[in-house]
């Protein structure tokens, strides 16, 4: 086990590292930057920007730098020195401040450092208050919300297969996965700011003043438009898996034995018409947490989804790596979760492996 | 100088006004009367019934204000920041030497009266006696002083400073590389024209004579920010509720990042105590939110976007509650001065001619701007009604380049060949393809030539626009000014202007007569000599004048005072020039929603 959680953990290195340099290539193969996105802003002075350039680093090539390499060369330097020269690039001096932990300074949040703007708050408050731990907790509202729900449903429907409930249970499934997110968020908003009166239209503070606590409150509405679709598909999941199970042998069995019904679908068949469910819900949790950016401007939520939209359309590179590949981080942590706790299920795939 | 917006085709014309990105530049200048203009937008005033602003016997409770500004600040640092909503929410916490009214007149605030040397070339500005910070510290005009050098200190790289080039030694101090030594640095700072010689005395001296540098000392690079504050955290200082001691009316009471700015009056304030209780900035991006948010009476004060004009304009109460006025933003056809055809001045006329301005206005953009014939906007000081380009006139404009030579042999028709390939680039969003579209149509109906579409990224057509060798041969550019006055107007179209420099114009005969408008100190007189400037210019037709934005806004009616001190500008509010002490809620007649404490 401790050998297949090793190699499993090692071949994630590999997988951030392509993210990176994909997401590196693709954001500067982009037109314009950091300091390009209005043209009628002072910064879209050439000079400026020359200056800003070269505080930042961003006037050195993206990958090699063959210019020092050829004037380490004429200088003999040694093989150290001139791998040095060729690596002074802004993507290898990422990857290297990376290593260090420093995802360096935001350009568009100007005086503030990517890893403060996502996992530190203001000064004073603790820790969970950050943009991470505001957007993990609504991220985590929501997946106890999409289980509750989407288990609950699904299993309703499948053992009331070809009913009326089935039917019901089946159109809102499908319907509420089909809607898009913002859509969604503004009908939330209507009907329960707006008609019912249930909740302010603007979402009060996720923590409270005083005590920093979460507000589950404010929290409900975004966390509950987010989980609308991801509850849909645990739904369906949940009632195809059972139906599945309720056709298998061993289910029979434990029904000619005599078995209570509550017995039979709780033991015989829910445990083993969960394994497709959870091997999904580490991904969920991973959508859920980076999946709300839209919900987060919607709902006015000071998150890290807003933060890495906002990041993209001004061209904040370090903001964009920081965020990126902090949700690939995010999803490779789900998967190898999921990957371990299938396991337990399931002893097999331990052993094939 | 400049800053101002040339905003890119796309967003130039857009009337994303609020909710989107506001423009960066804070501006301000009013409708020379309030009355004037309601003529002129006849929904938005209404003067609506007992909207004055008469001490009625109030309930008691408390009375605040709740506006939507739209974006959160990306930096609330007076030496840094830029946009229209930075602005707005310095403007409440500091007080610079002078202050803009809403008709865009500069009236005393932390000096109560300055003064220009005979030559032009300083002013001394005398400060109130026992000014204060928030906390309750004496400020002075070494204050000011540093805030000045703050500005134009190369390691603080601050958007707009250039705004103070015409003080000595700016130039040379903010040019200098941010890597020289501290003692370099300083002495460069020492030799910047800013002295407070003491506790309420400031000089500043300037390169040249120069008029128009009042309006200056309003801009808010000059605010005071705490240097004591500012040490301590010289890059982040600002970004929470203590950074800013300030020395304004108001101070901040609540920040929340990414929500709500919230402020209350300032004890320490030298001027009249406000009638408000508390004003509340909220930053919601999502128009159809904020709009809800209004229609449930948890804000007072929105921006509308276009998308809800039919709902407002339908209902009975919200067409009420719809205000709308110019905007200091004024949009025109860039055609390269440089690139034929529009290297003859006869071509460029005709294409002003050519242009349909009012179906593009009413139809394509749905009625979200005035058509415009001159620069300088109505509102703003400058503005000449007899300086207008000619018009819409098709017959005119193919009689024109018939006679400019660019006809066919029988001189009946428009001779495409001669004219040249005519490309139009602009930004290609989705909402730009119709309208440019319409334009492109519009050239080839006038004069039976095709008209080439080139849409291009966002990105890429800013960075094309930027410099005179790239800058395609016809787009549309707006500007946004940053000070209500002609010189901010006017100065980008000097040679060495950030227009001038990307559609190829260069007049020195433009350029003579700025130079002696600005070098004016009686400032009556100097309007005048702006104006003869503005008529050089636009007989030149440099570009085709089209048509200037409006804002839109719904306001409570409870609300008393905003509507009657609008500015003409892209404020982040409609009143944030205005008298703010003044306003008022009329408690009677606020909805259930409405804060009790």
């Amino acid at each position: 086990m401790s050998r297949f959680l090793i190699r499993r953990a090692l071949i994630n290195i590999p997988t951030l590292f392509v993210v990176a340099l994909v997401t590196f290539a693709i954001m500067h193969a982009t037109p314009g930057g950091p300091w390009d996105i209005d043209p009628g802003k002072r910064t879209a002075d050439p000079k400026f920007q020359e200056v800003l350039n070269r505080r930042y680093g961003l006037d050195k090539p993206l990958f090699l730098n063959t210019k020092a390499f050829e004037a380490a060369w004429a200088e003999r330097a040694n093989p150290l020195r001139l791998t040095q020269a060729l690596l002074d690039t802004q993507f290898w001096n990422y990857i290297w401040n990376l290593l260090h932990g420093d995802l360096g300074p935001s350009y568009r949040l100007r005086g503030r450092d990517v890893q403060e703007v996502m996992f530190f708050p203001e000064s004073g408050e603790p820790i969970w208050t950050s943009r991470f731990g505001t957007t993990a907790l609504i991220g985590i509202l929501a997946l106890l919300i999409a289980v509750t729900v989407g288990l609950s449903l699904g299993i309703i429907a499948a053992l009331k297969q070809n009913t009326i409930i089935d039917y019901t249970s089946l159109f809102f499934a499908t319907a509420a996965y089909g809607i898009p997110n913002f859509v969604l968020g503004i009908f939330m908003i209507l009907i329960f700011a707006v008609l019912l009166n249930l909740v302010p239209v603007m979402t009060p503070p996720i923590w409270f003043e005083d005590s920093h606590a979460p507000n589950l409150a404010a929290a409900f509405l975004p966390a509950l438009t987010l989980a609308v679709g991801p509850a849909a598909y645990l739904a369906r999941l949940t009632r195809s898996s059972m139906l599945e199970v309720m056709r298998q042998d061993y289910t029979r069995t434990a029904r000619a034995k005599g078995l209570a019904e509550r017995v039979v679908v709780g033991r015989h068949m829910l445990k083993n018409a969960l394994i497709p469910v959870v091997t999904v819900l580490g991904p969920a949790l991973a959508n859920l947490v980076t999946g709300s950016f839209i919900i987060e401007s919607l709902f006015q939520v000071n998150g890290i989804g807003r933060l890495y939209v906002e990041s993209i359309s001004r061209r904040d590179y370090s903001m964009i790596m920081g965020t990126t590949l902090f949700y690939a981080l995010l999803i490779v942590l789900a998967n190898m979760s999921v990957d371990i706790v299938y396991g337990v299920l399931d002893p097999r795939m331990r052993m094939a492996d | 100088m400049k800053k101002l917006l040339l905003i890119a085709v796309a967003a130039a014309m857009l009337v994303g006004l609020f909710g989107c990105t506001p423009p960066p530049a804070p501006t301000a200048v009013p409708p020379t009367q309030a009355p004037a203009q309601a003529t002129k937008a006849p929904e938005a005033t209404k003067a609506p019934e007992p909207t004055k602003p008469a001490p009625t016997a109030a309930p008691a409770g408390v009375k605040v204000l709740r506006i939507n500004i739209g974006t959160w600040p990306d930096v609330l640092d007076p030496q840094k920041s830029s946009f229209v909503g930075e602005i707005a929410v310095l403007q409440m916490v500091y007080e610079g030497l002078v202050r803009l009214n809403e008709k865009g007149e500069v009236v005393p605030g932390a000096a109560e009266k300055w003064e220009t040397a005979s030559d032009g070339k300083s002013m001394t500005f005398h400060l109130r006696a026992g000014l204060k910070r928030a906390d309750g510290t004496p400020l002075t005009a070494k204050d000011f002083e540093y805030a000045y050098k703050r500005l134009v200190d190369p390691r603080v790289q601050g958007e707009y400073n250039t705004l103070i080039d015409d003080v000595v030694g700016a130039v040379e101090a903010r040019s200098m590389d941010p890597k020289s030594s501290d003692a370099d640095i300083q002495k460069a700072l020492d030799k910047v024209g800013v002295k407070a010689t003491d506790d309420r005395t400031l000089v500043v001296t300037f390169n040249k004579p120069v008029g128009y540098w009042a309006m200056i000392a309003y801009t808010w690079v000059g605010w005071p920010s705490d240097p004591k504050i500012v040490a301590k955290d010289p890059e982040n200082w600002w970004n929470k509720a203590e950074g800013h001691n300030g020395n304004g009316p108001w101070k901040i009471s609540k920040y929340e990042e990414n929500k709500t700015i919230q402020f209350v009056p300032n004890p320490n304030y030298w001027g009249p105590k406000p009638k408000l209780d508390r004003i509340e900035f909220y930053f919601i991006t999502e128009s159809a939110v904020s709009f809800a948010a209004y229609q449930k009476g948890e804000l007072d004060v929105v921006g509308l976007a276009p998308e809800d004009l039919a709902t407002v304009q339908a209902d009975p109460v919200l067409s009420k509650e719809f205000f709308r006025g110019p905007a200091a933003w004024v949009t025109y056809m860039g055609m390269h001065n440089k690139k034929p055809p529009f290297t003859d001045k006869n071509v460029r006329e005709a294409f002003a001619m050519a242009f349909d301005r009012d179906t593009f206005v009413n139809d394509i953009l749905k009625g979200a701007a005035k058509t415009y014939l001159s620069w300088v906007p109505p509102g703003v000081p400058g503005y000449d009604p007899t300086a207008v380009q000619k018009g819409y006139d098709p017959e005119g404009a193919v009689k024109k380049l018939i006679d400019a030579g660019y006809g066919t042999p029988d001189g009946k028709k428009v001779d495409c060949k001669k004219l040249g390939e005519l490309k139009i680039t602009y930004s290609g969003t989705s909402r730009n393809h119709a309208r440019f579209q319409y334009i492109a149509g519009n050239f080839a109906k006038v004069f039976g030539c095709p008209v080439t579409l080139d849409p291009v990224d966002p990105t890429v057509f800013t960075s094309l626009v930027k410099k005179v060798e790239t800058a395609p041969q016809i787009f549309l550019l707006g500007w946004v000014q940053d000070y209500p006055h002609p010189q901010n107007w006017l100065f980008i179209m000097a040679c060495d202007g950030l227009f001038a420099n990307r559609i190829g114009y260069c007049n020195p005969e433009f350029d003579k007569a700025l130079a002696a408008a600005n070098a004016e100190t009686d400032q009556a007189k100097a309007i005048e000599l702006y104006k003869a400037a503005q008529k050089i210019f636009l007989n030149d037709y440099p570009g085709a004048m089209l048509y200037y934005n409006e804002n839109w806004y719904l306001i409570k009616p409870y609300v008393l005072g905003l509507k009657e001190h609008y500015s003409t500008s892209d404020a982040g509010w409609p009143g944030q020039f205005g008298p703010i002490e003044t306003y008022d809620i009329d408690l009677s007649k606020v909805g259930p929603g409405y804060p009790t404490k």
